[in-house]
């Protein structure tokens, strides 16, 4: 049995295999916040953001709000990625700027104007990110389009670049 | 010769995923979302593969490192790396914007330079398969 081990190649990746899964859920156990090994990560995504408290809009809820004009659209994406196509309008405020300070990109903002911030796609979490450290500086009207600017294109959202 | 080019190899192919299986490990939370980004995988097992990946990448590197089960480390990691390979391949070919994810973390975006640099640990990791099947099985005692 153990010859066998030794000289032939799948009970070792058998072996291997079952060690991996056992160390991956072991190390999972001991993490401050487990986990979960089967979840929809997109449901996840909007999970976060409802639970930091800030308000999440569909990209369908999001075109509403932008032909009745009700909100500021805030890009929180790189300048270059802004520059290449955003939703008509948008205030490109990028969540690179969270490590330097925001203060002098949000000082023109008034702190109860309702705005939406998107960014890349549902893996993206810079909209979030900024949302959060921007509901923290006392803006009372945020929210979030978690699906970002693909699930905008996908919607047939209009486009604008500069 | 061609020995130590064999242990040179299994040596530092292994370091590579001991290396970046931890890195994965430490963030397989960025790592899940890297995974969900390639869109090669349905979002519900994104989480799971996270896991699983970061911990064969630690645990194979490990034995590989070690000289402990080499055969069957060095085809699943090299198996792994094909898979890689593959995924960054599409990506680039579906034109997605997407983060490499290759050591963990989410700094560097796909390229033809990381597809070139997997290319070639790649190359070493068949180099380290071809020492560990060539030894007919006496690969323990002699290292």
């Amino acid at each position: 049995m153990l010859q066998s081990v030794r000289r032939l190649w799948w009970p070792q990746v058998l072996l291997l295999l079952a060690i991996s899964i056992m160390a991956a859920w072991i190390v999972n156990v001991g993490r401050p916040e487990p986990l979960p090994w089967w979840a929809d990560f997109t449901a996840r995504k909007v999970e976060e953001s409802v639970r930091a408290g800030i308000t999440v809009l569909t990209p369908e809820e999001a075109r509403a709000a932008l032909s009745s004009g009700e909100r500021l659209f805030v890009d929180a994406r790189d300048p270059d990625e802004f520059a290449t196509g955003h939703i008509p309008g948008a205030l490109n405020i990028p969540a690179e700027l969270l490590a330097t300070g925001l203060d002098d990109a949000v000082s023109g903002l008034a702190k109860d104007k309702p705005m939406l911030l998107y960014c890349g796609g549902i893996s993206c979490s810079k909209s979030r990110e900024l949302a959060e450290a921007m509901k923290d500086m006392g803006f009372t009207a945020l929210a979030v389009m978690p699906e970002g600017i693909e699930g905008w294109q996908a919607v047939g959202g209009p486009m604008e670049a500069k | 010769m061609i020995r130590s080019v064999w242990l040179v190899s299994r040596l530092l192919f292994g370091a590579v995923f001991v290396y970046s299986g931890v890195a994965k490990m430490i963030d397989a939370s960025d790592f899940a979302t890297v995974i969900f980004n390639y869109q090669i995988l349905p979002a519900r097992m994104v989480y799971g593969a996270a896991m699983v990946i970061s911990s064969v990448e630690l645990i194979c590197g490990l034995a590989l490192c070690a000289g402990v089960l080499i055969r069957g480390a060095a085809l699943v990691l090299n198996t792994l790396m094909v898979i890689f390979l593959g995924a960054m391949g599409l990506a680039i070919a579906r034109g997605l914007d997407v983060s490499c994810g290759c050591f963990g973390g989410a700094g560097q975006a796909v390229t033809w330079q990381t597809l070139l640099r997997d290319a070639l640990i790649l190359a070493i990791g068949l180099v380290a398969a071809w020492g560990a099947f060539a030894k007919d099985g006496k690969d323990e005692e002699e290292i």
